[in-house]
């Protein structure tokens, strides 16, 4: 009952990458992906530092897009123009907070291939920055609570009460939502959607749950959560959950892995994450092995997992894709890759 | 010369190696105001610490005063500890959280602060206040070393909590909405 996990051999600077056998379905998977588009993440170099890495969805073609031993640099994300990035540069040496990296460090501003990178902010400006659909804006969370921010001007031109929403805030695809980790009723750590326009909320999963993200559909979203009711301290999975009817189901579980970075391919057909030993996401350490799958194999489960597999005994077993150590992936399908 | 200067001190290295335009008479001169500093500093030192341990200390007594309490947040307040629901999560540097209590009350020092009970949230709870502090609340602090019940506290504060906190909030009292909530900023205790 085990996944099937093809390690992509990767000249990654910051990853020592182990090697097993190809497996033919892992394979397939790989070929079907190997060209649609690229991946933009974090990863650690060997300098000791964070740099952003585009590799293509196989883990190939791996490029090195910041190079800046001064500086590290996380959380990045495309427009949806896949015309820039944005992401957060920090002082060398500075842990990367798995969970309040939105806070630290400044907001940079570069083109999609890590190329003319601009200060869009001093430290601490702009936190949790995320782009509108249509790039003209960036949804900012702060103590001040949810502020709009023109990209041009940098001036606030709409802000709203946050809701008890205190990370990762992410704007929908179609502009009419939020989502966010928030404080509500009592619960932390819980998933909260709110209408953009009126502020309206909805808990979408209460109880240990973190990273959300949005489906190209802007309605079901994309999280991790750690259960309770596993013994010990338990492992932390992949979920996805309606926001309107508020039925969540298992993307993926390992026991002996954390589940985290969840995203998906601009078509919702893959997902990506990253499976990291340590509960984190690995950024106050080296980042994690990235995985990626079919979004129609889901639920799968890898390795031995019994008491995961107790819980679901329905699952899936599609392959798996092991690609280089990383952390908060983000996937465009535009070609961006070689313009620089 | 090589071999005496190899064991001379660097004083003496400095005068007989060291073309200093600095005469030996000027030098002595300031060794004695370098010495005359030095004992200035260390009693005034002791001066101030006398001072802050007899402001801190009543005949025996912890007061809970110090420079912090008095001046940050809004409010200053002395009060008594009187539950801690359910356990505190672990502070393991890895999650960080708030963690509401409850509070009878003594004296209000500073602003206008007229219930009985209250809930403060205090950050990471199992640390120790003088260590509690990180690069994203640098201003949270005190001298109290753990949290519990029955003991009174000396503490800055300040509210709304969410124009203070932003960020994972243990609130086991959230059905009652009817208690004022106020954020720890510095926390001492008085015995």
């Amino acid at each position: 009952m085990m996944v099937l996990v093809t390690v992509i051999l990767a000249l990654h600077p910051g990853s020592g990458i182990a090697q097993v056998p190809p497996n033919p379905e892992t394979d397939a998977l790989a070929r079907e992906v190997r060209s649609k588009g690229w991946i933009v993440y974090s990863a650690r170099t060997k300098n000791g530092d964070w740099d952003l890495f585009l590799m293509r969805p196989d883990g190939t073609n791996i490029r090195n897009i910041t190079n800046t031993p001064q500086w590290s640099e996380a959380a990045p994300r495309f427009s949806a123009d896949a015309k820039y990035l944005i992401y957060r540069r920090l002082e060398k040496g500075q842990i990367i907070s798995h969970d309040r990296y939105g806070f630290q460090g400044q907001l940079i501003l570069s083109r999609s291939n890590g190329s003319a990178p601009v200060e869009f902010g001093r430290n601490g400006e702009f936190t949790w920055a995320m782009w509108s659909p249509d790039g003209s804006h960036l949804s900012c969370l702060s103590l001040r609570g949810i502020e709009v921010v023109n990209l041009k001007t940098k001036k606030v031109v709409r802000r709203m009460p946050r809701e008890g929403i205190f990370q990762q805030l992410f704007w929908s695809p179609d502009g009419k939502w939020f989502v966010g980790t928030a404080n509500v009723g009592g619960e932390r750590w819980t998933i909260l959607r709110m209408n953009a326009a009126s502020g309206e909320t909805r808990v979408v999963s209460k109880y240990q749950n973190c990273t959300p993200d949005w489906f190209p559909d802007s309605r079901r979203v994309i999280f991790s959560n750690r259960p309770s009711g596993q013994n010990g301290y338990g492992w932390t999975q992949l979920w996805m959950a309606d926001t309107e009817t508020r039925i969540r189901s298992l993307i993926y579980g390992e026991d002996g892995r954390h589940i985290y970075g969840g995203a998906l391919s601009p078509d919702g057909k893959y997902v990506l994450f990253t499976r990291c030993p340590q509960d984190g996401g690995g950024s106050e350490r080296d980042g994690a092995p990235g995985g990626l799958m079919r979004l129609t194999d889901s639920p799968t489960i890898a390795g031995e997992s019994k008491a995961l597999r107790a819980i679901h005994p329905n699952v899936k077993n599609g392959p798996v894709l092991t690609l280089p150590d990383c952390w908060e992936p983000h996937w465009t399908f535009a070609d961006i890759g070689d313009l620089r | 010369m090589i071999e005496a200067s190899s064991q001379e001190s660097p004083s003496q290295l400095d005068e007989t190696s060291d073309p200093s335009p600095i005469s030996s008479s000027t030098e002595n001169g300031y060794s004695k105001f370098r010495v005359a500093l030095v004992v200035s500093v260390l009693l005034l030192a002791s001066v101030a610490a006398v001072a802050i341990t007899m402001t801190n200390h009543v005949k025996g007594r912890e007061t809970g005063i110090d420079d912090h309490v008095t001046n940050l947040g809004s409010f200053e307040i002395t009060a008594e500890l009187i539950e801690i629901r359910g356990n505190f999560l672990p502070n393991d540097n890895l999650y960080n959280y708030a963690f509401f209590m409850l509070y009878q009350v003594g004296e209000v020092h500073r602003g206008e602060l007229t219930v009985k009970k209250i809930l403060v949230a205090h950050y990471n709870p199992l640390k120790p206040r003088h260590a509690v502090a990180d690069e994203f609340y640098p201003d949270i602090g005190g001298m109290l070393k753990n949290f519990q019940v029955g003991d009174i506290h000396r503490m800055a504060l300040e509210m709304p909590v969410d124009d203070f906190y932003i960020g994972g909030l243990i609130d086991r009292y959230f059905k009652n909405q009817e208690i004022p909530r106020y954020w720890g900023l510095w926390t001492n205790r008085v015995k």
